[in-house]
Formats: structure tokens, C-alpha cells, sequence
């Protein structure tokens, strides 16, 4: 493995500070980066909203990943979907990467330890915001979101997800020149078999416990399912579980785990569910291998419309048409971000200055009551 | 709060207004057929709890009325994941409901409409169901 350690890891890279965002377009309601680059390769990513609010958050920084811009180098990406409400979702956005940025930067290095402590501190810091808004704004203690984040340091693709975000590697088999996909995120969701046992193994007591809401069972927010004194007045009846509880019911817990890229890992595939629930892993993959890297997000985010208006009997030009809010109801909003592993442009790179670059998914957050440019 | 009463009042109203409109537009169809036909540019569809299929013209769904419709729905069903939009009223209830805001409702009709899908969200659906007093054919919007 030391081979693929050192051809991942720049040598002589000199870091310049950029500024942030790279970039990218507004289409309506979609928005879409075509094709970036990263320290490891190329990028593409692409949002389209459905919900009132942009529920769906995302981000990618290559470059430095420590606060004080020096090493650990590599690239970060996370997709946080929202339920409930957009706050849970942005604050995600507005302060994980920087947790991670401050712990790397202190321990020099990337590692499993450091992901968990940003994805911790994260959700302390939410648990903070809701207890000091909960007077004024109880909804808080009922907003949450899902948390899936890949980081790819020194040759390995490291991956921490709460929820049912999904996170798919293409990987070529030279065998036949296939890309098989193969599923790096373990979800989190009541609907798998496996997850309701352990659901009700870890909750004897509660015979509620599968009855959740969007059926997932770990997250970052949610906090009146995780905090019984959250689970009161002056939240909303509708909201509030009738009976309490001695346990918290969502895990804040993520599941991480680590890869030692190789030479055949292609790309990555990160989307939230509103892409997976029209497509499966080898469509997503077969799409990604057998078109240009250039607006590929895009596309896959088009495919899933295409699957979207068919299941809802009705033509895909129509429904991208649908104005927001109400078009919650024909799709879910959908985020992916294609990120592509170059082992020879990486080894290759090495004398190639590379600029910090970051950006957002989803460009500008709407306020309510304004309307969506045409 | 509307009376019992003035609903039924409304209602037959409602139904007298949607049997004129009836003549127009006449021929049934069932969902096995409409599936294999392609849909009509313009439109989307939704299914009433009886099964029955509706192409509804896209600018009436930022009316309140098919909000509300829609938003009772995501109440009653969630949101719709692998098939089409279920709406859970019958048919004879949405046919009011669109031939109403094909009228161009006046401001109180269009009141009591949404306060009685509210009054619905609390029981069983189909209340309506006790004012159907034929079998005519379920009119398809947008052909």
C-alpha cells in the first residue's frame, strides 16, 4: 500500500488561498457545477430543490484540510439532508468542516478519530443553538438532518454517514471492463430489517420505537427525539411523542469506515435519498461511466427526475416546471456529487500548484415568501 | 365553524354545478387504459381513493384548493414514493373540487371547501360519499 500512500500524497504542491466558492449556475430551481477539480481528480455536482426551503445542503473543499493551511492536503465532501425544516442542514454545512479543519490541524493528520470529534462537536454545538432558540422557536427541537461525509486523505477515502444518504464507488473490473458499484455508507433507516432489530434490541422497553419519522434512526438534530425534555410544551402536539422516553430514540452515533483506495476505484457517487429512490447503485454507476465527466451530476439529477415523472404519469418537461413547495409532492429536493479519483493526474501532480477551492451546493438559500428566480 | 347543515347545502350545490359541467366532457375510462396512453403536455394526474384517474391541467395546482388537496394527502399517505399522487378523497368529492376551480370559485365557496377538507383530516375520508346519487361516468379533465 505505500506506493498508493505516496502517489496520493503531493509532494512539492505549493497551497494558495483562494477565495471561497468556485462557482456555479442557477437553472430555475436547479443548480449545478459542471465539472471542478480537486487535489485527487475532478468534480461535478448538482442540486435541485423541491422543498418551500432548500432542504438539502452540500459542500466540497480540496486543498488544506486544517485550519491553519498546512497539511493534512485532500479533499473534503458532504451531502446533509434535511427533514423537518432547512436550520438542522445548514448548520451542518455552516460548521462541520471546520470542526474537522480545527481537530486536523492540531493532530497534524486525518483519521477516523478526527471525523467522529467534528461530527460530535456538530451535533453539540446544534443540541446548544435548540436549548438556547427553544423558548422562542420550539420547531427547532423538531428539525433534523441526515449527515453523509466522504474525505479523501493520503490515498484513503474515508466515509461517516447518519441516515439514508448513500455514498457508491465505481470501481473497474479489468477483468470484463466492467464498473461495478459497490456501496461504501451504511444507512440508517427503519425500513431495513437489520436496522429495526437493532432499533429494538437497543429499545426493549418502547413499543414505538420503529415509528419514526422519515423511518431514520440516527441524525444529527431531532433533538426532542433524543432529549426527553425537548419533548414537551411548547412544541407542537403533532409533533410530540405521546409516551416518554428513558432512552434516546435517534443515534447521533455515525457509522464510519475507512477505504485504501486502489488504482480501479474510478469515482464516487454522493447523493442524497431523493436521487437513490429513482435510481439504483449500477444505474447511477453505468451513467457515470459512459458519459463525459462534464455535468455529469447533472445528468444523474436529470435521470432521477426522468424516473420521477414516470412514476407520477406525467411528462419530465412538465414537471421541472412545477414551482417549489408544491413540488415536494412529485420529487424530494436531490443533491449528488460526482467525485472522480485520477491516480495518475494525482501522481502526476505533484509539481502542479493546486489553489484551495470550496463550494456550496445550492447557491443561494431562499427566504420564505420570496420567489424563485425564472 | 360551518354548520352540518349549510355543508350539505353547499355541497348539493357543488353537485348540481359539476353535473352541468358533466355534459361536456363524457367518456370513462379505467386505469389500465389511461396507463398505456401518453399523457396530455400541460397536465399531471392524481388518483382519488377509489382508484379513479384525473388529468388536471399544471396552473391549477397553485390554487389553494389543490394545496390543501395535497397537503391532506401528505397527512393521510406521506409523500408518494414509487407510484403516483393519491388524493384521499373519492372521486365525486374531487370532481366538486375541480370543477369548482375550473368556475373560478368565489372567495367563501373556496373557504368552505378548505375548512371542510380540514374538518375531513380528522375522520375518515369520504364523507361525501352519502351524495352520490349516480353512477355517471367520472369526468377527465384536460381533453
Amino acid at each position: 500500500m505505500n506506493y498508493l500512500t505516496t502517489c496520493f500524497r503531493p509532494r512539492v504542491v505549493r497551497y494558495t488561498r483562494s477565495g471561497s466558492d468556485s462557482g456555479g449556475k442557477q437553472d430555475g430551481l436547479l443548480w449545478y457545477k459542471d465539472l471542478g477539480k480537486h487535489l485527487n481528480g475532478e468534480f461535478s455536482m448538482a442540486v435541485v430543490q423541491a422543498n418551500n426551503l432548500l432542504e438539502d445542503q452540500s459542500y466540497l473543499e480540496s486543498g488544506s484540510l486544517s485550519s491553519n493551511d498546512s497539511g493534512p492536503y485532500g479533499t473534503f465532501f458532504g451531502v446533509y439532508d434535511g427533514h423537518g425544516g432547512p436550520e438542522t442542514s445548514r448548520f451542518i454545512n455552516d460548521h462541520l468542516v471546520h470542526h474537522l479543519k480545527r481537530f486536523a490541524a492540531e493532530q497534524q493528520t486525518m483519521s477516523v478519530d478526527i471525523i467522529r470529534k467534528a461530527i460530535q462537536a456538530t451535533e453539540d454545538g446544534f443540541m446548544s443553538l435548540v436549548a438556547k432558540q427553544w423558548s422562542m422557536k420550539p420547531q427547532i427541537a423538531s428539525v433534523g438532518s441526515c449527515c453523509l461525509v466522504g474525505v479523501i486523505c493520503d490515498g484513503t477515502l474515508y466515509i461517516a454517514n447518519l441516515g439514508d444518504s448513500r455514498a457508491v464507488l465505481g470501481r473497474a473490473v479489468k477483468a470484463t471492463g466492467e464498473v461495478l458499484a459497490v456501496q461504501l455508507s451504511t444507512e440508517h433507516n427503519a425500513a431495513i430489517e437489520s436496522i429495526r432489530h437493532e432499533l429494538q434490541a437497543s429499545h426493549p422497553d418502547d413499543s414505538n420505537i420503529v415509528v419514526l419519522k422519515n423511518n431514520i434512526s440516527r441524525s444529527i438534530g431531532d433533538v426532542y427525539l433524543k432529549k426527553a425534555e425537548f419533548n414537551r410544551e411548547p412544541l407542537y402536539a403533532k409533533f410530540r411523542l405521546r409516551e416518554p422516553f428513558k432512552k434516546p430514540i435517534l443515534s447521533s452515533e455515525p457509522s464510519i469506515s475507512v477505504h485504501q483506495l486502489q488504482p480501479q476505484d474510478q469515482f464516487i457517487i454522493f447523493a442524497s435519498d431523493g436521487l437513490w429512490e429513482h435510481l439504483s447503485n449500477q444505474e447511477a454507476v453505468d451513467i457515470v461511466q459512459n458519459n463525459p465527466h462534464s455535468g455529469i451530476a447533472r445528468r444523474l439529477v436529470k435521470s432521477a427526475l426522468q424516473e420521477a415523472a414516470k412514476k407520477r404519469e406525467m411528462r419530465y418537461s412538465d414537471l421541472k416546471e412545477i414551482e417549489r413547495g408544491i413540488r415536494r409532492h412529485f420529487h424530494d429536493d436531490i443533491t449528488v456529487i460526482v467525485v472522480f479519483i485520477d491516480s495518475n493526474l494525482v501522481s502526476s501532480a505533484s509539481n502542479v500548484k493546486f489553489n484551495n477551492i470550496s463550494v456550496r451546493g445550492g447557491g443561494v438559500n431562499f427566504r420564505p415568501n420570496t420567489l424563485a428566480p425564472t | 365553524m360551518i354548520s352540518a347543515k349549510r355543508l350539505i347545502e353547499m355541497a348539493k350545490k357543488w353537485q348540481n354545478m359539476a353535473a352541468r359541467k358533466r355534459k361536456r366532457i363524457s367518456y370513462a375510462r379505467n386505469e389500465a387504459d389511461m396507463k398505456s396512453s401518453s399523457v396530455n403536455k400541460g397536465h399531471f394526474v392524481v388518483y382519488s381513493n377509489d382508484h379513479k384517474r384525473f388529468v388536471i391541467p399544471l396552473k391549477h395546482l397553485t390554487t389553494n384548493v389543490f394545496r390543501e388537496l395535497f397537503k391532506w394527502s401528505e397527512e393521510v399517505f406521506g409523500l408518494p414514493t414509487n407510484g403516483p399522487i393519491m388524493l384521499p378523497c373519492d372521486s365525486v368529492f374531487l370532481d366538486y373540487a375541480i370543477s369548482l376551480v375550473q368556475e373560478q370559485i368565489p372567495e367563501d365557496v373556496e373557504k368552505a371547501l378548505i375548512t371542510f377538507m380540514y374538518a375531513c383530516q380528522n375522520e375518515a375520508s369520504s364523507s361525501f360519499h352519502y351524495l352520490r346519487q349516480n353512477n355517471e361516468p367520472i369526468i377527465i379533465y384536460g381533453f
